[in-house]
């Protein structure tokens, strides 16, 4: 056993003067991560230091955790943690199925036409950013909007849903549904596109209506995509805030359920006037550490469960 | 066949890589001196002449300004620009900032010690001034200011006072306003007398009681059937300095540049927290937005409000009220659309609400700085550069400066009438964009030379509002407060600040009673600190013999 890796040295070694076209083709990736991933991490040292303009990054001094009992002792900080999971958990929970079914859906529209004049239609709200669609979503639903207009000539009560912190959270989740459900099918859609159109040929012979053929073949085929696509949701529960979504949207009425990590940091840091770096990267450092434990957990769950996980 | 296609791969891989390199590499740090090209360098002269500055070897000089990559984008038809430059030798390199990011770009080049040459920004009441120059990012404008009399006549005022941390000056600020008066043009509330009269109102508010009474009589006649909403705003801060005039005048002002005044027991608090209580005098005003904004007086969308929205709606009639940047502020915007929109006379059908009397009767108005923002230079313009620099800000507010700089070329883009009136093109902007940045790079409000006053394209009726405003503040009550402790604050460096249109829009629309959501804002700032920091402010003050 112990000399399998001396042997597989070479071998690799052998691969690569062999693909040395391939691996020079992954230099400049590498090369990016290099200097815009890895590099950065010294700037992690400032989670532990009391940064000071004169100092910058290596001069500052050291502090300890300090950064991080301010943290951990900060409500506002703790309330943003908490919207940002609800945020996440709540785009796990309804985005994604939703990306599925329309995928689902799509795959099974027999007009080719129809289905690619769908797809463009659902896909093309990614494309518009979310500061240009809040401004759309704000005029639609303000006071004055055409909803609220419909609805007064119907006779029914005017809505409120962005400045109302009851309805705010479902307005961001069904917006988010609205913007990137037909951008998360595609994923989907070529998974499908992969399953054996054997198996529903088969299926169609042993008598398999529509719906059974979903739920029999098309879904226990992109198990194993859906599985990856959680695991890395999970990773970034506390990351994928939405801070382009919410940032642009939100106000300080519905501040209490809707200020996540990254809008907190962002107004602390530029808004407030109490820039402090050294505290927010220890907000940085521990988004991290949580996404890193979270992704692990994530992944031995689905591959104790049998599917293929990340590593 | 598979030598060409190996030899695309590594011309590929090739380009990626010095594309990843040209990405990282590069000199594209704001503050940059290299040298230029154009200019050839000239014999070292000791002092110039007055009429002619400068030029003793080319300079380029970074600018982090507004827009700036517009306004110096036409170098080779931009006469303005090139004769400023070709004056004073130097090539202006445009550090693009905009109006939604100029501070937070400016804090990360601060961070990253790559502040522009030049930059304007709004911070020198703040606890990031003095955190800045004490850490050494900003040149200090030299005490002997007598090479460039234009400018040192122009610092002689006041306001320098508050371009200090300590004795040293590092920065110049931009005036906005020629006294304090005039800062009431900041904010008004116009609304619609029209559909007023319309709905019954026969006699224009005097007090916030009326104002309301006659906000519910318009929405409820709703005389147009646009299903009139209540008062909107420019921004979701605009509220603040109107309406803290009501029981807090001192606390108009916000973020870390607050007031300071005695608490009753000779120990000092900030406004916003004065009151036998910590707070308690707040409350009258939460209590009357949060009336306002429950009853409709005030739109349920003023959290979202944002200067086109309500241009948009006041001038469609969507809104009763609008409180706007001045009277005749929207008149770019707004009033000059007025009368094809509405087929009415804009002084006619608005008026503008007048001061109205707080809870101890008196009417105060908002008393901003006279200046809003200021010119700083990065700590790396060296001894010669400064010099130049310092040269331009002083052509900039002499007489040819201020003509060249704001208006461009006479006869081309400005005139003068009668020896007086300065009438300025339409086209002033676009031909000669570089006036867009020189026109207030200095200041706001330079003096004119020759006693020339600007023709403004704003009718004289909306004019006259304008200054009989004016004249109300003059004549308006000021609010205790002591500047000295302002100062202490900001020179222990503390980055505790308040959040004053956050705090006002969450009591505004909260259904909580007023006091509890107050005391809850209040325990927030208790967390963060204020009892500490107003421990400490007092200490200083009696370390300085401000009091006993």
């Amino acid at each position: 056993m112990a000399g399998k890796p001396e042997r597989k040295r070479p071998q690799i070694l052998k691969q690569m003067r062999n693909d040395w076209l391939l691996y020079l083709l992954l230099l400049p990736v590498l090369a990016w991560y290099t200097v815009f991933s890895y590099l950065p991490m010294a700037g992690v040292t400032l989670a532990f230091k009391d940064f000071s303009f004169r100092g910058g990054l290596w001069g500052s001094p050291w502090i300890g955790m300090k950064n991080f009992t301010d943290m951990f002792g900060d409500p506002l900080l703790l309330r943003a943690v908490k919207n940002t999971v609800i945020f996440s958990l709540g785009r796990i929970a309804f985005q994604t199925p939703c990306a599925i079914l329309l995928a689902v859906g799509l795959n099974e529209l027999r007009f080719t036409r129809s289905k690619k004049a769908i797809q463009t239609v659902v896909t093309f709200p990614h494309f518009i950013s979310w500061v240009v669609l809040s401004g759309m979503l704000i005029n639609l639903f303000g006071s004055t909007g055409v909803v609220n207009q419909i609805l007064g000539r119907l006779g029914a009560g005017s809505i409120a849903p962005i400045t109302s912190a009851g309805q705010f959270r479902a307005f961001i989740w069904l917006s988010g549904i609205w913007k990137e459900a037909g951008w998360d099918s595609i994923i989907y859609l070529a998974a499908i596109a992969s399953i054996d159109p054997g198996l529903y040929e088969a299926g169609a012979v042993d008598g398999a209506n529509r719906l059974q053929r979903i739920w029999h073949i098309t879904l226990p085929g992109i198990r194993g995509t859906i599985c990856i696509m959680l695991i890395l949701a999970v990773g970034a529960i506390l990351t994928n805030g939405g801070f382009d979504q919410i940032f642009n949207l939100y106000s300080s009425p519905v501040y209490s359920v809707a200020d996540t990590l990254d809008t907190y940091v962002f107004r602390e840091s530029f808004i407030t006037g109490g820039l402090d770096y050294g505290y927010t990267t220890a907000i940085g450092l521990f988004k991290s550490v949580i996404g890193v434990v979270m992704l692990a957990a994530c992944n031995k769950i689905v591959t104790r469960a049998g599917e293929s996980g990340l590593f | 066949m598979k030598l060409t296609k190996r030899f695309l791969a590594l011309l590929l891989c090739l380009a990626c890589l010095s594309m990843t390199m040209a990405g990282c590499g590069g000199s594209t740090t704001p503050s940059s001196s290299e040298p230029p090209s154009k200019a050839e360098s000239k014999p070292e002269e000791s002092k110039q002449e007055e009429s002619e500055p400068a030029a003793d070897e080319p300079l380029t000089i970074s600018v982090g300004y507004w827009d700036v990559d517009a306004a110096l984008a036409s170098r080779e038809t931009d006469a303005v620009l090139k004769t400023i430059e070709e004056k004073f030798n130097v090539t202006f390199e445009p550090v693009n900032v905009t109006w939604d990011d100029y501070n937070q770009k400016f804090q990360l080049w601060a961070s990253s010690d790559s502040l522009p040459d030049i930059f304007a920004a709004d911070i020198r009441t703040t606890a990031t001034f003095a955190e800045w120059a004490n850490d050494g990012l900003l040149h200090e404008i030299p005490g002997d200011l007598s090479a460039y009399p234009n400018l040192e006549k122009y610092l002689d005022s006041p306001e320098a006072e508050t371009c200090k941390v300590g004795e040293k000056m590092y920065c110049i600020f931009r005036q906005t306003y020629v006294e304090q008066a005039e800062t009431i043009e900041d904010r008004s509330i116009v609304y619609r007398w029209d559909l007023a009269q319309k709905a019954g109102v026969t006699k224009e508010p005097a007090n916030w009681d009326e104002f309301r009474e006659m906000m519910r009589a318009i929405i409820a006649a709703d005389p147009e059937g646009k299903n009139i909403q209540g008062m909107t705003a420019c921004g979701s801060d605009y509220p603040v300095g109107v309406f803290f005039t009501y029981s807090m005048p001192a606390a108009v002002v916000g973020g870390n540049t607050f007031r300071w005044v005695d608490n009753g027991d000779g120990n000092y608090v900030p406004a916003y927290f004065a009151g036998e209580e910590l707070g308690a005098a707040a409350l009258p005003t939460w209590q009357l937005v949060r009336d306002m904004y429950k009853e409709g007086s005030i739109e349920p969308d003023i959290a979202l409000a944002s200067t086109d929205q309500a241009y948009n709606k006041f001038l469609n009639g969507q809104c009763a009220a609008m409180l706007a940047t001045g009277f005749c502020g929207p008149w770019d915007g707004m009033i000059q659309y007025w009368k094809d929109v509405n087929g009415t006379e804009y002084a006619d059908a608005v008026r503008c609400l007048d001061l109205m009397p707080g809870v101890d009767g008196k009417s105060y108005y908002w008393m901003w700085d006279y200046a809003w923002s200021e010119s700083y230079f990065s700590s790396k313009v060296d001894d010669v550069k400064f010099d130049r620099i310092m040269q331009i800000y002083d052509y900039l507010l002499s007489g040819d400066g201020v003509m060249l700089g704001r208006y461009g070329m006479e006869g081309d883009t400005y005139e003068i009438i009668d020896g007086k009136y300065i009438s300025e093109s339409a086209e002033r902007g676009t031909k000669y964009p570089s006036t867009n940045m020189f026109h207030d790079l200095v200041a706001w409000t330079p003096e004119h030379p020759n006693g020339y006053e600007f023709q403004s394209s704003i009718p004289q009726e909306l004019l006259d509002v304008s200054a009989a405003r004016k004249e109300t503040a003059r004549n308006a009550p000021t609010p205790e407060f002591d500047p000295r402790y302002t100062d202490i604050f900001i020179s222990l460096g503390s980055s505790f600040g308040l959040t004053l249109s956050d705090d006002m829009l969450t009591i505004m629309t909260g259904d909580q009673p007023v006091e509890e959501m107050w005391q809850t804002i209040i325990n927030g700032y208790r967390e963060k600190g204020l009892e500490d920091i107003i421990q400490e402010v007092n200490d200083k003050a009696k370390e300085m013999g401000y009091k006993d």
